[in-house]
């Protein structure tokens, strides 16, 4: 009987036998949504049962509720455009410095002593840290918004990008070299391709960042943006609203990476992973 | 047409790697590089390449002195070094210049020839170490090269498909007469292949001997006589190994 356990416990043996076997296959989606669902079904009967205080902790039904009545009145759309729209900006600028910067330092020997270190420096800083300067200097409207978000999605993108080029195989250049490329055509056609993947897990990275930042940025003051409704819930004494928002958040943030992650797998089928198995 | 080598050294940090290496090749020779590791092999080939151009002594090629990576030279590594983003076949055409229909024209031409028709969509992940070496072969190959540079090319290979990837150079010779400078460490290889052996000994190395092998081709991997030239060149070499 120990035997038999401990040939379980083997992965391995799993894997090698799961195509021949037709025991019911079980998508993966469905086991790890069982505890989720049984959770949210303890949750509304506490809710009911009045268990549960309903000013602190609202039903799951109701929190749906928000959300449709939200969507309802159209007001939810103008909250999700705005914050999309936040978010889009400051990923789009902080991500193009980094990549910008992010390869010159990573091509120039130079550029690296020139830049990096006073890049090192600015890292340490928690960039939260920046919201009272930035308002300060940018006011409260969409400008220092946007610019802490961006401050944000840089450091992961930039560092990966700089990361990405260092690492890339010399090996490869070599073959570069051999055929005579100059040094445009080798990063174009070598160096570029080559640290993509690298690239690409920086910007996932910063996009995680900026979906934090846009939480900080909206929560330090806004009229509009799902930031702004959780605010609005903290005020009017309303759970349902900030759990509402949490959850768009929540959403938002998984499609918006899972686009990026669409993209990743497209552009990096060429990758030998251990994950596509 | 030949390929030159003058006096050529090269210094790792104060430290000689090759000394005074001189030889020079006729048209569609093949030579091969023998000796043991660490005797400046793959450094005398970097220099002849043009990819190193920090030594002393000149390399030159029909005549004239070159000491930069030319498009009359090939170079076959010791790894097949395949771009993994690109498909087999641009990673064959990776150095041509033409219009894409030629390139493809092109390299689908020296993948039939190295075995690997049908796999042109494939991707270098998707392929063996001997087919991998092959693209490499194919990618060398495809920019008609006048000179092969080759380092170890089979060494991380099985035996059979060494043993194929061999008689597809020596194929490939004798339809393009390319002259070919290989390294080496494995003795039968270089006795299979080479019309002449130059062998490398000591740190730093130097040309110990040159040694032509007098045998007509096909040769036959068994044959008394190279036999006879491995018994020479082992003894030749184990003065360079002290045995401890
Ligand atoms: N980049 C380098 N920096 C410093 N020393 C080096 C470098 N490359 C090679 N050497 C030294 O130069 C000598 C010759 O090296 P080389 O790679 O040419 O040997 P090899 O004959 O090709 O050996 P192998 O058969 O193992 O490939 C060695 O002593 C090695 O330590
Ligand atoms: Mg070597």
């Amino acid at each position: 009987m120990a035997r038999q356990g401990h040939s379980e416990a083997l992965p391995l043996r799993r894997l090698v036998r799961a195509p021949n076997k037709k025991k019911l296959t079980v998508h993966p989606a469905i086991i790890g949504s069982i505890l989720p669902i049984l959770l949210l079904f303890i949750w509304e009967g506490l809710s009911r049962l009045d268990v549960l205080p309903t000013y602190l902790l609202p039903a799951p039904t109701v929190i749906v509720n928000t959300i449709i009545e939200l969507g309802a009145d159209g007001s939810l759309w103008g909250h999700i455009g705005i914050t999309l729209y936040r978010i889009f900006l400051g990923f789009l600028l902080g991500s193009g410095a980094a990549l910008l910067l992010g390869s010159v330092v990573g091509f120039y020997r130079k550029a690296e002593q020139f830049f990096d270190p006073i890049i090192q420096a600015f890292r340490s800083i928690p960039s939260l840290a920046w919201v009272p300067l930035f308002i300060l200097w940018m006011g409260i409207a969409e400008a220092s918004k946007v610019t802490l978000i961006a401050v944000g999605v840089f450091f992961p993108v930039y560092l990966n990008v700089v990361s990405g080029i260092l690492s890339v195989d010399r090996q490869l250049i070599e073959v570069g070299k051999m055929y005579g490329l100059s040094s445009f055509q080798l990063v174009k056609r070598i160096i570029l391709p080559a640290s993509l993947p690298s690239f690409l897990v920086g910007l996932r990275s910063g996009l995680g960042l900026g979906w934090m930042f846009v939480v900080a940025a909206e929560l330090m003051g806004a009229s509009q943006g799902l930031g702004y409704l959780l605010v609005l819930g903290q005020n009017t004494y309303s759970p349902e609203l900030i759990i509402a928002s949490i959850v768009l958040f929540a959403v938002l943030g998984k499609l918006t990476d899972a686009v990026l992650k669409k993209v990743e797998s497209k552009s990096l089928h060429w990758q030998d992973r251990m994950e596509q198995r | 047409m030949s390929l030159q080598v003058r006096n050529v050294s090269k210094e790792f940090e104060n430290r000689k790697a090759i000394e005074n290496i001189s030889f020079s090749t006729e048209r569609g020779e093949i030579i091969g590089i023998l000796g043991t590791s660490g005797c400046g092999k793959s450094t005398l080939l970097r220099a002849v390449s043009g990819l190193d151009t920090s030594y002393s002594g000149d390399v030159l090629l029909d005549g004239h002195v070159c000491k930069h990576v030319d498009e009359r030279l090939g170079f076959i590594f010791q790894q097949p070094r395949l771009m993994p983003w690109l498909s087999v076949i641009d990673n064959v055409s990776f150095g041509l210049n033409d219009r894409k229909e030629e390139k493809q024209e092109k390299a689908g031409r020296y993948l039939d020839l190295v075995g690997l028709k049908g796999n042109e969509r494939d991707f270098p992940k998707q392929l063996s170490g001997g087919m991998a070496q092959r693209v490499a072969i194919a990618r060398a190959l495809v920019t008609s090269p006048e000179y092969l540079l080759l380092d170890e090319p089979f060494s991380a290979l099985d035996a059979f498909t060494k043993m194929k990837l061999q008689d597809l150079v020596l194929e490939i010779w004798e339809a393009y007469e390319t002259t070919i400078l290989l390294v080496t460490h494995d003795i039968e290889e270089a006795l299979y292949l080479c019309d002449r052996l130059i062998i490398l000994k000591g740190q730093p190395g130097t040309i110990d001997e040159e040694l032509f092998i007098d045998e007509p081709r096909p040769r036959s991997r068994g044959s008394a006589k190279l036999a006879a030239y491995k018994e020479h060149i082992l003894n030749r070499l184990e003065l360079t190994t002290p045995v401890n």
